[in-house]
């Protein structure tokens, strides 16, 4: 009986094992906000999509200004939004 | 002997199951016979040294309660810098961009499917590497972008850009 039980597991985590492989090997690594195809056997590096508005520049026409920090990831893509102006209070 | 058999598979499901959860990135199988020679075909990565940064810049004017009563895109073309981070840079210096970093980025659209932007080739090179000068006085890498002006993109821009952290100065 226990014999059959331990069968069962070992069954079990090679099947797991078959399943994680294929899934590697068809390039189906999920990354958030991304779509990956079957077919391909490309694999990417987790990216950080995302559409961040940075803070609006006291632009002074002179010098440039400080907008924002951002990391850039390898392989990945990340998307900004830059506001630059003044105050309409002559700030 | 049977005991064997379970404890030799258990041993060897167990060394799969590690070397699959450490092995990072199987690209595909290929099978090698004797005195043969076997294409592995194209074999894809994630580029491990540049990312793409893009995205758009807005003019805007601001009411005194702080909310935007007007934005438009730049006429001209501006630079985007991208310096190392909490780097103190003397822009009265003078800063010199030489180096491009190569590499055309195909049908980019700057802004995810909004209004701002639609998608375009990004010719190369999309980024330039500068030296300028710290506060300090020393030498400073910086990185420079220019947004494009063509109709429909006016502001956006997209650059194949070295992985990091940076500030970013318009």
């Amino acid at each position: 009986m226990t014999r059959k039980i331990i069968v069962v597991l070992l069954l079990i985590i090679f099947l797991f094992f078959l399943f994680r492989l294929g899934w590697k090997v068809m390039g189906l690594n999920i990354n958030p906000g991304l779509m990956e195809t079957g077919g391909s056997k490309s694999i990417e590096t987790p990216s950080e999509p995302r559409m961040e508005v940075l803070n609006e520049s006291a632009n002074t026409g002179t010098t440039p200004s400080k907008v924002g920090s951002i990391m850039i990831n390898p392989g990945g893509v990340t998307s900004i939004k830059i506001e630059s102006g003044y105050s309409a209070a002559g700030e | 002997m049977k005991r064997n058999i379970y404890n030799i598979t258990a041993v060897v499901l167990v060394i799969l199951i590690a070397a699959l959860f450490s092995l990072d990135a199987i690209t595909g199988f290929v099978t090698l016979g004797g005195g043969e020679t076997q294409g592995s075909g194209e074999q894809q990565i994630g580029n491990p040294y540049y990312g793409v940064i893009k995205g758009y810049v807005t003019y805007v004017l601001r009411d005194v309660d702080d909310s935007i009563i007007e934005s438009s895109a730049p006429a001209e073309s501006i630079y985007v810098y991208f310096v190392p981070l909490d780097s103190d840079i003397n822009w009265s210096a003078s800063i010199t961009c030489e180096d491009q970093i190569f590499g055309t980025l195909t049908s980019v659209d700057a802004d995810d499917g909004g209004s701002a932007c639609t998608p375009v080739n990004y010719q190369t090179p999309t980024l330039y590497e500068c030296t300028g000068k710290l506060a300090s006085g020393s030498d400073v890498t910086l990185y420079r972008a220019g947004t494009s002006t063509e109709s429909g993109n006016k502001g956006c821009f997209a650059s194949k850009t070295p992985i990091g952290s940076y500030d970013i100065y318009v």
